[in-house]
């Protein structure tokens, strides 16, 4: 009994490991036609209109309203100890350093990540892949390295778009609603906002880039047979992601902050 | 010019290929056949070299494919013509940007050059004017004959044809059959084609190859009919439950 457990643990621990390193000889590998001529630029602004681009409604939306019920919620908190006047800063270092790069992340995630593994799979099962290897060509440098910088890019400046809106969320409800001071609202934020608070957040927001495309391209490279396959991929690309994103944001920001 | 030897490959705990052995000379052309399930793309992927085997050899002109480093085996791949059974099209890409993509990155054809390249080879597989078409807009036939088209742009020396005929009308599969030994004689390639299309498959092919557990039996094959006193690949062409094998 004991020694069919160990043996158990045992193969469980190797299969996870073999795992854990395939997917970083994946990602190396794929950076590595970063510095390898040619990269496929045209590819890159494709990758950073469907990621990206497609993604600004959805990150003005989910930022806007972030941001006023941050503003809401901050407004009474800070009343009970006499301190309204702090509520732009609550809201934008709330927004810059934490919650812009962690929810633009995990919605990107959805939105984009989830087709991108799907994407892929299929191309995987429809034997796509295989056709570009047989004409000689590497489908990392085709298909993943392209993904990863247009991750690492559209993740940033979706970032800033969330803080950005996230924060006229909070003067709409801070100051048009609630009534405080349009000077007092932008004037604390800018007396409290430090320039090492927007570079965390950018640092976080290119991690995350390169953490949803990494996992995301990976899932769908190496996915299963069939619908059922590439459906298991792509809630597995989902999963990972996100819990890889909240894991990471602890890190860096016990690191950077 | 293809030499398998004692090759075997285990996939998920089952041994799909066990000692293959096989030799395909410069201009032959082999039919790889046996019952559904029994390796056949598995085989044709190894020997593409878009799976390593666990134990044996695959030699080209006397370079060893399994051993052979990432940048030799992309210059062999260069050499190579694939048709996949689903055609394996792009499906992001419209029929031109398919055709070109492998001219585009791996030659130096001025655009002009690249356009009257791909004219020329739809028009071989009687398919001119479906440029600005998306594979999804195509046909099942037609489907195969881009993806042969494809397959055939980069002048290959040796092709593979994995089921190509599968899902297609018994006419329509038939004049596959005939374009694809047209473009071989033509163009005096080597290849091996995976097909369920028996007897019409043997009028086009020199030698049979038989996967049957794991293992090749070779027939040659003369004036469309195959040449063996071989029981199991008999009992297999004329499609018998009764003989050396039970299928189930």
């Amino acid at each position: 009994m004991l020694v069919k457990l160990v043996l158990w643990l045992g193969g469980f621990g190797t299969h996870r490991l073999r795992r854990l390193g395939r997917s970083g000889i994946f990602l190396v590998e794929s950076l590595a036609c970063l510095v390898t001529p040619p990269v496929k630029w045209g590819r890159i602004v494709k990758r950073v209109q469907f990621i990206g681009w497609q993604s600004t409604g959805l990150i003005c939306l989910t930022g806007a309203f972030t941001g006023m019920v941050l503003a809401l919620q901050g407004y009474s908190t800070l009343k009970r100890v006499g301190s309204e006047a702090l509520l732009g800063p609550l809201v934008a270092l709330s927004l810059i350093r934490e919650l812009g790069p962690v929810l633009a992340a995990l919605l990107v995630t959805g939105r984009a990540g989830s087709a991108l593994t799907a994407e892929i799979s299929i191309m995987r099962n429809n034997e796509q892949i295989d056709a570009m290897e047989l004409m000689g060509l590497n489908p990392l440098r085709y298909l993943v390295l392209p993904t990863m910088v247009a991750g690492v890019i559209s993740m940033t400046i979706l970032t800033w778009i969330f803080d950005v809106v996230g924060i006229f969320g909070g003067y709409l409800i801070g100051v048009k609603l609630l009534g405080l001071p349009t000077g007092t609202y932008f004037g604390e934020i800018s007396r409290y906002l430090e320039m090492d608070d927007i570079t965390g957040g950018i640092y976080k927001s290119l991690s995350f880039g390169l953490i949803m495309t990494w996992i995301c391209c990976y899932k769908g490279y190496f996915t299963g047979l069939g619908a059922e396959g590439a459906s298991k991929a792509t809630t597995q690309a989902v999963v990972t992601t996100s819990v890889f994103i909240l894991i990471w944001d602890f890190f860096i920001t016990s690191v950077i902050f | 010019m293809i030499r398998i030897e004692n090759l075997e490959k285990k996939l998920a705990g089952s041994e799909v290929l066990r000692n293959v052995s096989l030799q395909v000379e410069k201009g032959e052309f082999v039919a790889l056949i046996g019952g559904s399930g029994s390796g056949k793309s598995v085989l044709l992927k190894h020997i593409a070299g878009l799976m390593q085997p666990d134990a044996g050899h695959i030699w080209l002109d006397g370079v060893d494919l399994c051993s052979a480093r990432k940048k030799t085996l992309e210059k062999i791949r260069r050499r190579y013509g694939f048709v996949f059974q689903g055609g394996a099209l792009f499906d992001s890409m419209t029929i031109y940007e398919n055709l070109a993509f492998p001219l585009e990155e791996k030659t130096r054809l001025s655009e002009v050059e690249i356009k009257e390249k791909i004219a020329k080879t739809l028009e071989q597989v009687e398919l001119a004017g479906v440029e600005s078409k998306y594979p999804a807009q195509l046909s099942g036939g037609m489907v195969k004959r881009t993806a042969l088209a494809r397959a055939i742009i980069m002048d290959p020396e040796i092709i593979f044809f994995d089921e190509p005929t599968t899902g297609l009308d018994p006419i329509i599969a038939d004049s596959m059959l005939k374009l694809f030994d047209a473009f071989r004689k033509r163009l005096n390639l080597t290849g091996i084609i995976v097909s369920h299309r028996i007897p019409q498959i043997f009028s086009i092919v020199q030698k049979v190859a038989m996967l049957h557990k794991g293992m090749i039996i070779t027939a040659p094959c003369e004036n469309g009919s195959i040449n063996t006193e071989n029981e199991i690949i008999r009992q297999f062409v004329e499609g018998t439950i009764e003989g050396p094998v039970q299928y189930e």
